[in-house]
C-alpha cells in the first residue's frame, strides 16, 4: 500500500471521527436548548391538584410473552397511576408459561365475547377477557405473532384515542401519563410523544412505585446507565427541537391511535418495530402534507430493568441494531426527500452515517489501524494517538451528557452517585464501548444476512418485583 | 505525552488527531470539574434555599393567625420566596388567609419585586411573577399583564389572562372570553380549570351570551366547556345554536352536554339526532341515551347496535349495559330475534358484561 493510500485512509477516518463527534456535540447543544425550554414552561404545567376532566383518555398496551414473573406486579403498578381515565390492555402473545392464567386468577378476569375489530391485520385472537372487579383491565389472548403483532392487537381492542406502549417489565412514574399527555393537550398536531427511560436496577420499588433512586453495584449496568443518559438526554432531546426525532422507545411511548391505524400500525417484519413506526410516521405525514409533531419530554417517566449479563446485553444490542437497519432501509424514501425538511436532510443522513453504519466504520477503523501498526505501516505513536483520540472524544460525549443531567434533573441525588457515574463515563471508553460496537456490528451482519429474530427474549431477573 | 506530540508532529493528519484528542481530554477534565463544582454549588444553594423556605413557610403560615411586621426583602430572598408564596396562596382557600398572605407580600415588597420580574426573559420567572401579581390583585400591573396575553407562548398568555381575571373580575372575564374565542392554541383543560375557579355564577351568563354569537368553529372547540355553566344557560344556548348549526363539533358537543342534563328537551333533541349522517353524532347519541334514556329508547339503542360504525355499535351496546331499565331477558330476547351479525356480536358482549356485573 502506498503512502498516499495510507494517508487517504487516515484522512477519511479522521474526517469521520470529527464529523460524528461534532455532530453529537451539536446535538448536545440542541438538547440543552430544548430541555431549557421545556423546564421553563414545565413549572406552570405542574400536576394540577384537580383534574379538569378534559384530559384525553389513554389505553395502555402491555405486550406480554412469557411474563409470568413480572406481569402481575406491572399491572398492579399501572393501576396506581395518577390519571383520570385509562385502560390497561395486556396482550398475551401466545405465551408458553402461565402468563394468562396468572392474570385471570389475580384480576378475576372473565372471557367476554367481544367482537374483535381487525382494523390492523394480526394473528388470530383466541379470547378477550375483562374484569368486573377492575373494569379498566383487559387481557387479549392471541396466537404468537411477535411484539409488533401483539401491539397491533392491542390497538384493535383499545377504546381510547391515545395509546401508550409499555414493556411488561417497566415501571411507570406516578404522573407519567399526565406528563406525556400534556403535549397532546397543548398542540393538536402532536401525534407521538416519548419520554426518558431510566434503569430500575438498584432502585427501590414499593407497591409498584419507585420510592428511591439508586445505583446498582454491577458495572455492566452502570455502563448502560451512562449510555442511557447519552441516548435519551441528547440523542432524543436534541432531535426534538427540529421535530425530527426518529426513535421513541418501545418501553414507553404515547401515540395518537388514528394516525397509527391510518398508516397500518406496527410492521411485523422487523425487530425494530418501535423505531420503524416513528420513521414511517414522519414519512407518511410528510407525504400526505399533514402538519404533525413527534415530541419528547425530557423527564424520567419510565424505569426499566437493564440486562445484568453479557449474553443478554449482546442479544439486546444485536436486536436493536438490526432494528435500526431495518427501520432505515424500510423508509429510504425519506432520505434526501425534497419535501422532507430536517428529517430528510439532517436526521436521516445522520442516522444512516453514524448510527446505522457507525459500528461498521468504527470497528473497521480500529481494525485497520491495528493491522497497519502490526504490518509496520504506521508507528506505535500514531496508533496510540488514534486510540487516544477515539477514547478522548468518547469520554467527552459521555461527560457532556452527565453535565446536562446535572444541570437539569439530578435524578441521582447523592454526591456518591455523581462520582460513580463520572468514573463510569471515563472507564466505559476502555473496552465497553468497543464491545458494544462489536455487538452492533453483529446486528448489522444479521441484518445483511437476513437472519430472522423473534421476541428477543430478555432474561427477567425482576429484582424490583421481589422488593414489592 | 511529549514524545507522542513529537511523533505526531511528523504527520499533519496524526498531528490533527493528536490535537483533537488533547482538546477533548482537556475539555472533559474541565467538564468533570464543572460537574463537581455544580454539584457542590447546587448543594450549598439548595441547602440555603431550603433553610430560607422553611423559615418563610412558617412565617407565611403564622400570618394567618397574627399580623406580623416584616421588613422588605432583598432581591435574592424575594426570588426564592416568590414561588413559595404562590404555592401557599394556591393551596389555601379561605379568603381571610389569602388576605393575610397578600398583606405579608405587600409588606415585604413582593408585589414590587414581581412587577419588575414580569418582563424577564426566563418564562419560568415571568410566570411566577404573573401568577403572584394576579393573586395580589395589583391593579398597576393590568397594562403590562394585558400585553402579555398577546404572547405567542400559550402558557404565558393563558397565565396572564388568568391573572387579569384575578385583578379585575369584570374586565378580566371579558378579556378572558375574548381571548378564549380566538386563541385556539390554549389547552381546553387549562381553560376549564380557569372557568372552574371563576365559578358558574359569574361565568354562566357571560359565557352563554358570548356563545350565542360565537363563530361555529370556536363554538365547536369550546362547546364542552359549557359543562361549567348553569344548566338553564346551557339549554338556552343549545336550543338557539343547534337550530341553525350543521357543524359536527357543535352538534356532537351539544348532545354530549344534553346527555348530562336529564329533561324532556334533552331527550327529545338527542333522539332526533339518532339518524344523523355523521357517526360522531350518532356515537354521542348512544352515549347520551345510555345516561338519560328511558324505556322507549331501548329501541333506538338496539337499532344503533346495527350501525355501520363500529364505535356506534359499541357505545350503543355499552349504553344497553348501563341503563337500569334494560333487563337481561329483554336483551336475550332481542339477541334471539336479531339477524344482523354485527348487532348479534355486540349484543352478546353486552349480555355477558351485564351478567358479570350483576
Amino acid at each position: 500500500m502506498s503512502a498516499d493510500t495510507l494517508h487517504l485512509i487516515e484522512f477519511l477516518i479522521l474526517i469521520y471521527f470529527v464529523a460524528m463527534n461534532t455532530g453529537y456535540l451539536l446535538l448536545n447543544l440542541s438538547a440543552a436548548i430544548a430541555i431549557s425550554r421545556y423546564l421553563d414552561t414545565s413549572d406552570a404545567s405542574a400536576i394540577p391538584s384537580v383534574y379538569a376532566g378534559f384530559e384525553l383518555p389513554i389505553s395502555i398496551l402491555v405486550p406480554a410473552y412469557n411474563e409470568k414473573q413480572t406481569i402481575v406486579h406491572s399491572v398492579h403498578s399501572m393501576l396506581t397511576l395518577d390519571y383520570p381515565e385509562f385502560e390497561i390492555i395486556v396482550i398475551n402473545d401466545g405465551s408458553s408459561d402461565e402468563t394468562l392464567e396468572t392474570l385471570i386468577r389475580e384480576f378475576a378476569m372473565i372471557e367476554v365475547p367481544e367482537p374483535y375489530w381487525k382494523r390492523i391485520e394480526t394473528q388470530p385472537v383466541r379470547a378477550i377477557y375483562r374484569s368486573p372487579k377492575y373494569p379498566n383491565i383487559c387481557v387479549v389472548d392471541k396466537e404468537n405473532g411477535g411484539k409488533a403483532d401483539a401491539l397491533n392487537a392491542g390497538i384493535n381492542v383499545s377504546r381510547y384515542p391515545l395509546f401508550c406502549t409499555v414493556d411488561a417489565d417497566s415501571i411507570l412514574g406516578k404522573h407519567a401519563l399526565y406528563r406525556a399527555v400534556r403535549p397532546f393537550m397543548e398542540n393538536p398536531d402532536v401525534v407521538a410523544c416519548g419520554g426518558i427511560i431510566r434503569a430500575a436496577n438498584g432502585c427501590e420499588i414499593r407497591v409498584g412505585q419507585l420510592t428511591r433512586v439508586g445505583l446498582p453495584g454491577n458495572p455492566l449496568i452502570l455502563f448502560q446507565i451512562v449510555e442511557y443518559l447519552r441516548a435519551f438526554l441528547f440523542g432524543r432531546m436534541g432531535w426534538e427541537l427540529f421535530n425530527s426525532l426518529l426513535i421513541i422507545s418501545g418501553a414507553f411511548g404515547l401515540f395518537r391511535k388514528e394516525v397509527v391505524v391510518s398508516i397500518g400500525g406496527y410492521r411485523t417484519d422487523t425487530v425494530g418495530e418501535d423505531m420503524e413506526l416513528v420513521v414511517r410516521i414522519h414519512r407518511m405525514m410528510r407525504e400526505r402534507k399533514q402538519p404533525y409533531r413527534v415530541t419528547f419530554i425530557p423527564e424520567p417517566v419510565c424505569w426499566t430493568e437493564l440486562p445484568e449479563s453479557l449474553s443478554v446485553l449482546k442479544n439486546q444490542r444485536v436486536r436493536w441494531h438490526r432494528g435500526v437497519s431495518e427501520s432505515l432501509t424500510m423508509n429510504m424514501g425519506l432520505l434526501f426527500n425534497r419535501k422532507g425538511g430536517f428529517v430528510s436532510w439532517l436526521t436521516f443522513p445522520f442516522m444512516v452515517l453514524f448510527e446505522w453504519w457507525g459500528p461498521v466504520i468504527e470497528i473497521t477503523g480500529y481494525v485497520l489501524m491495528l493491522l497497519f501498526y502490526l504490518w509496520g505501516m504506521i508507528s506505535y505513536s500514531t496508533f496510540v494517538v488514534f486510540l487516544f483520540a477515539a477514547i478522548a472524544l468518547g469520554t467527552l460525549l459521555s461527560i457532556t451528557a452527565l453535565v446536562l443531567e446535572e444541570l437539569t434533573f439530578n435524578t441521582y441525588p447523592r454526591a456518591r452517585h455523581v462520582l460513580v457515574l463520572l468514573l463510569v463515563a471515563i472507564v466505559e471508553n476502555f473496552g465497553y464501548r468497543q464491545m458494544v460496537a462489536c455487538f452492533r456490528l453483529a446486528g448489522f451482519v444479521r441484518w445483511l444476512t437476513g437472519k430472522k429474530g423473534g421476541w428477543g427474549r430478555m432474561e427477567r431477573v425482576a429484582t424490583w418485583a421481589r422488593s414489592r | 505525552m511529549a514524545a507522542l506530540a513529537y511523533y505526531a508532529g511528523s504527520d499533519p493528519i496524526v498531528e490533527l488527531f493528536y490535537w483533537i484528542a488533547l482538546v477533548s481530554a482537556g475539555v472533559s477534565v474541565l467538564l468533570v470539574f464543572q460537574i463537581l463544582m455544580l454539584r457542590f454549588v447546587f448543594m450549598l444553594v439548595d441547602r440555603h434555599n431550603r433553610r430560607l423556605q422553611t423559615r418563610w413557610r412558617s412565617l407565611l403560615v403564622s400570618s394567618f393567625s397574627s399580623a406580623s411586621r416584616l421588613s422588605a426583602l432583598g432581591a435574592h430572598t424575594a426570588r426564592v420566596i416568590l414561588p413559595l408564596w404562590n404555592k401557599i396562596f394556591e393551596s389555601v382557600y379561605g379568603e381571610r388567609e389569602r388576605e393575610a398572605l397578600r398583606d405579608v407580600a405587600r409588606s415585604i415588597g413582593l408585589d414590587r419585586f414581581a412587577l419588575k420580574r414580569v418582563k424577564r426573559i426566563s418564562i419560568r420567572e415571568r410566570l411566577q411573577a404573573i401568577r403572584a401579581l394576579g393573586h395580589l390583585g395589583t391593579k398597576e400591573a393590568w397594562r403590562v399583564i394585558d400585553e402579555l396575553t398577546k404572547s405567542p407562548v400559550a402558557i404565558v398568555s393563558l397565565t396572564a389572562a388568568e391573572s387579569l381575571v384575578r385583578i379585575d373580575s369584570e374586565r378580566g372575564l371579558i378579556r378572558l372570553l375574548d381571548l378564549a374565542e380566538t386563541r385556539s392554541d390554549w389547552p381546553r383543560d387549562r381553560l376549564a380549570g380557569m372557568f372552574h375557579e371563576i365559578g358558574a355564577d359569574r361565568l354562566s351568563y357571560a359565557l352563554a351570551s358570548r356563545m350565542l354569537r360565537m363563530p361555529e368553529k370556536a363554538l365547536g372547540r369550546l362547546m364542552r366547556l359549557m359543562e361549567l355553566m348553569h344548566e338553564k344557560d346551557v339549554l338556552n344556548v343549545i336550543r338557539i345554536r343547534l337550530r341553525r348549526s350543521s357543524n359536527i363539533d357543535v352538534i356532537a358537543g351539544a348532545i354530549y352536554l344534553l346527555g348530562r342534563i336529564p329533561c324532556e328537551f334533552s331527550l327529545k333533541t338527542v333522539r332526533s339526532y339518532a339518524d344523523h349522517p355523521s357517526w360522531v353524532v350518532r356515537n354521542q347519541v348512544a352515549i347520551a341515551l345510555g345516561r338519560i334514556g328511558r324505556e322507549q329508547d331501548h329501541k333506538i339503542l338496539i337499532r344503533l347496535t346495527r350501525d355501520a360504525s363500529r364505535w356506534v355499535r359499541f357505545r350503543a351496546a355499552q349504553a344497553l349495559v348501563a341503563l337500569p331499565t334494560v333487563r337481561l331477558d329483554e336483551l336475550k330476547q332481542v339477541l334471539r330475534q336479531e339477524d344482523d351479525v354485527f348487532a348479534r356480536e355486540i349484543l352478546w358482549q353486552a349480555i355477558v358484561e351485564k351478567e358479570s356485573i350483576r
